[in-house]
């Protein structure tokens, strides 16, 4: 690999050089190699401007949030921006950056030629942007969506700094709520996905199209349901249809054309007869379709259109061996790239790379307290299920244990439906293996990103097939003699809480505990309480996805784990958030009331402040907790000889 | 649920925005201490709240019973005689320096029903402010029961805990069913969450 040590890393010098695998053992503090887990990223988001002369990224420094700025020819690095959260950026042009700091919140930071910051100016305009249109400099495509119409303005960033954008700035005016503006080569919208606009009651999906940006818009097609829209993503190289991602008559999405003319799937573009496309990339040029994308032994695969992309990639390929390449930006005439590049032990490290040399640029990395060694491989596990479902699971195995075998943790996931594990570096995962525990992973029945009717199998299987998944998934690792099968615990967060409790009264014998973060437990429950089912198609969704709440009662509360409590015999860890509005706290007070009513009371873990989501912080705090429960129920028996 | 059935005249007589001013009571309701018993056709009622205002007062078809509560969660068990009663007004402490008493809306999910001797659960309260008052009635039967079993030991090992609200809930049925079937476990000892 010829890679260039002429510049200095954007994260290097900001970190204490504390790598994880020297100081990690299963015996050693939770909290230290935890905390370096969870950290914040030294460095994500890296875009390189259109010319390629500066490299944007945002970094985390001295407990800071901050946007940092590289000058490609000098290495010099710049922070041009601080905040106290996460940030969005885009690059406006060669030298202003478009900051999203919270909701709403715009900030222009224009730059001097070296990347140093020259100016920082708030947008005091209602609205959000659309697209930073780096091609069309000092103009970006600024929207506003009212209660009943959606307008799109190309603006000056001085007229928006003004407050000044107006009705002869605007250049797209539809009815309803815009989701997503699909724009020509020159930044003006021809297409738009909105919601409602055909009066108060109208919830449906409507897509709307002109045919030159002097046309008025013509409704191509209506949906009552978001799962049946085509997703518009570009425009066809017609410059006429459309081009969208679709399932409809077929098991898996695919990109096609869209004819406006009769509002019909057109020719497809690209399809995966095992996958769904779950995103397609553009390029500065924005109808310019470089790739789409999807997602194949829990790793994010691109396919490009282009053969002299295809190349680029092959020589990506060739330069990072074994890793999972995502491009991050280009510049204007596609010379250059920023690149990320990880894998499940890795969380990655970014290169500017010229791919017609070969010559790469090592930014900087990602996480550099962590060293990737240290961390816990993860293997692909392909099976299927008792009724000949193809089931796909991921196996992590520590690097250090105590034992002959590592005890096991199990980990389903949340969802169930349309959430699925990838194969990239996960920390909780990593913070498991860390304390001496392979994990298993399982994209049971129901999972996304493997077509419609993998997905529909997954509906109404609560308890049952999605359980039957993992089970076959476990009794393949079990098989395999890579864990030991007399240590095995389960522990999942949302559904993923709600699988670890029934888990528990499925297989009394395999379990020695359970840990369940954030679990219904009560799915009647669910229909009145969680902020999905506030409104009447939310729990009709909700409805297709568990079971109706009136007619298949019975059925809810026999599969409800705090009316199951009784068949729970092993040590379990409830944990929750109090802010908790999906899954309300109350879950986690019935499941333990139930508990202590058969005089098996839970071990305990009540989040103040935390929603269903957890923050970094909470998260480090929670699997301390965890670990501290594994290492208390799957340590090796005083008795057994190793 | 019928409506009128438990309101007498007197209850109507109530507005939607009426200062400081409360009614003769329609229904006997009073505090009741962790130590105190039940009278004749008494069951406890709980009240369970969670606001971001100050309420002095809470009303049983224009009976006041005085809380004098910040915001934040609040549970407090009251004795109130037996059959159905509903929700009817809250007194607000600080609005426009004097505060107020807001009438609940006439839904059917602030109506509960009151069986003698039993702790009674119609949920919990959830009051909030954007401008004008909102309430609305959620079931978390099993945080009340968390605090009750904590706060009123004596009373939860005394008196069934039965639900009287309208969601579909089978929790409090389930529960006493398990406490029966397992029989070992007393409300006494059952732990307090951490």
């Amino acid at each position: 690999m010829n890679r260039s040590r002429s510049h200095s890393c954007l994260a290097g010098s900001a970190v204490v050089a504390v790598c994880l695998g020297w100081i990690t053992s299963p015996c050693e503090a939770h909290s230290v190699w935890i905390d370096a887990l969870f950290a914040y990223p030294a460095l994500q988001q890296i875009a390189v401007n259109p010319s390629g002369t500066l490299i944007a990224a945002h970094g985390f420094r001295d407990d800071t949030h901050a946007l940092l700025v590289q000058a490609v020819d000098t290495g010099r690095i710049e922070t041009v921006y601080r905040s106290r959260a996460e940030t969005l950026y885009w690059w406006e042009d060669d030298d202003t950056l478009i900051v999203r700091d919270g909701d709403d919140a715009y900030v222009a930071v224009e730059l001097d030629s070296t990347g140093g910051r020259a100016k920082e100016r708030a947008l005091l305009v209602p609205g959000h942007l659309i697209d930073a249109l780096p091609l069309l400099p000092d103009r970006v495509l600024w929207g506003h969506v009212t209660s009943s119409d959606s307008s799109a303005y190309q603006v000056s960033i001085t007229a928006l700094l003004a407050g000044d954008y107006e009705k002869r700035h605007r250049v797209a005016h539809v009815p309803g709520q815009a989701w997503h503006w699909v724009s020509d080569r020159e930044g003006v919208p021809m297409a738009v996905l909105t919601r409602g606009g055909e009066g108060s009651r109208d919830r449906a999906f409507h897509l709307l199209h002109r045919s030159d940006p002097k046309s008025s818009w013509q409704e191509v097609g209506s949906w009552d349901r978001i799962d049946d829209v085509p997703t518009p993503v570009g425009i066809a190289v017609n410059g006429y249809d459309l081009l969208v991602v679709s399932g409809k008559g077929r098991n898996t999405a695919a990109l096609r054309e869209f004819r406006v003319d009769d509002g019909e799937l057109g020719a497809v573009i690209y399809e995966n007869a095992a996958f769904d496309v779950i995103d397609v990339v553009f390029g500065y040029e924005g109808s310019e379709l470089l790739a789409v994308v999807f997602e194949e032994d829990g790793v994010r695969r691109y396919h490009y259109l282009d053969p002299l992309d295809t190349a680029q990639h092959a020589t990506l390929d060739r330069l990072f061996p074994g890793k999972v390449i995502h491009v991050t930006g280009q510049t204007r005439d596609r010379r250059f790239l920023t690149v990320w590049v990880s894998d499940s032990r890795d969380p990655g490290h970014y290169y500017f790379v010229n791919p017609r040399s070969g010559r790469t640029v090592d930014i900087g990395a990602v996480s550099p307290r962590i060293d990737p060694a240290s961390m816990a491989p993860v293997n692909v596990i392909k099976l299927s299920a008792s009724d000949g479902q193809a089931i796909e699971a991921f196996l992590a195995l520590p690097v250090r244990f105590n034992g002959k075998r590592p005890p096991l943790v199990v980990m389903p996931h949340g969802g169930p439906i349309g959430v699925s594990d990838r194969r990239a570096f996960d920390p909780v995962v990593q913070a498991l293996a860390t304390g001496g525990y392979a994990v298993l992973q399982v994209n049971y029945r129901g999972s996304g990103g493997k077509g419609a009717s993998f997905l529909e199998a997954g509906k109404r299987a609560w308890g049952r097939g999605i359980e039957d998944d993992i089970e076959a998934a476990l009794d393949r690792v079990l098989a395999s003699s890579r864990v030991d099968p007399e240590r095995i615990c389960i522990f999942g967060a949302s559904y993923g809480g709600y699988s670890a409790l029934i888990s528990t009264t499925r297989r009394p014998q395999r379990y020695r505990c359970a840990v369940a973060s954030a679990a219904p437990t009560d799915l009647l429950l669910m229909f009145q309480s969680s902020d999905f089912a506030s409104t009447e198609e939310g729990r009709k969704n909700f409805a297709e996805i568990v079971g109706d709440p009136e007619r298949d009662r019975e059925h809810l509360i026999g599969i409800s784990p705090a009316y199951r409590a009784q068949d729970m015999e092993v040590p379990i860890l409830l944990i929750h958030g109090d802010r908790d509005v999906r899954v309300d706290v109350e879950h986690a007070y019935r499941m333990k009331a139930m508990l202590e009513a058969y005089g098996r009371a839970p071990q305990w873990m009540l989040i103040q402040e935390a929603v269903h989501d957890l923050t970094r912080r909470q998260w480090i705090r929670l699997m301390e907790r965890v670990l501290e429960f594994l290492d208390t129920h799957l340590a090796l028996p005083a008795d057994r000889k190793e | 649920m019928p409506k009128s059935r438990a309101r007498s005249a007197a209850c109507r007589s109530f507005v939607a925005f009426l200062l400081v001013a409360f009614a003769t009571g329609c229904v006997s309701v009073r505090a009741i201490s962790p130590g105190g018993a039940l009278g004749a056709n008494e069951g406890l009622l709980v009240l369970q709240l969670q606001t971001d205002v100050a309420l002095r007062s809470i009303s049983i078809e224009g009976s006041p019973v005085r809380l004098d509560v910040a915001a934040g969660t609040h549970l407090l068990l009251l004795a109130v005689s037996a059959g159905r009663h509903r929700w009817s007004h809250l007194g607000i402490t600080n609005f426009g320096n004097i505060g107020a008493s807001v009438r609940f809306p006439d839904e059917d999910e602030f109506w509960f029903r009151v069986e003698p001797g039993h702790i009674n659960y119609p949920g919990m309260l959830e009051v909030y402010s954007r401008g004008w008052f909102y309430v609305r009635s959620v079931d978390r039967s099993a945080l009340a029961l968390d605090e009750i079993r904590s706060r009123y030991p004596s009373l939860i090992e005394r008196y069934p805990i039965v639900y009287s609200g309208l969601a579909p809930s089978v929790f409090l049925e389930r529960y006493q069913a398990a406490k029966s079937a397992s029989g070992h476990a007393s409300e006494a000892g059952a732990s307090r969450a951490r």
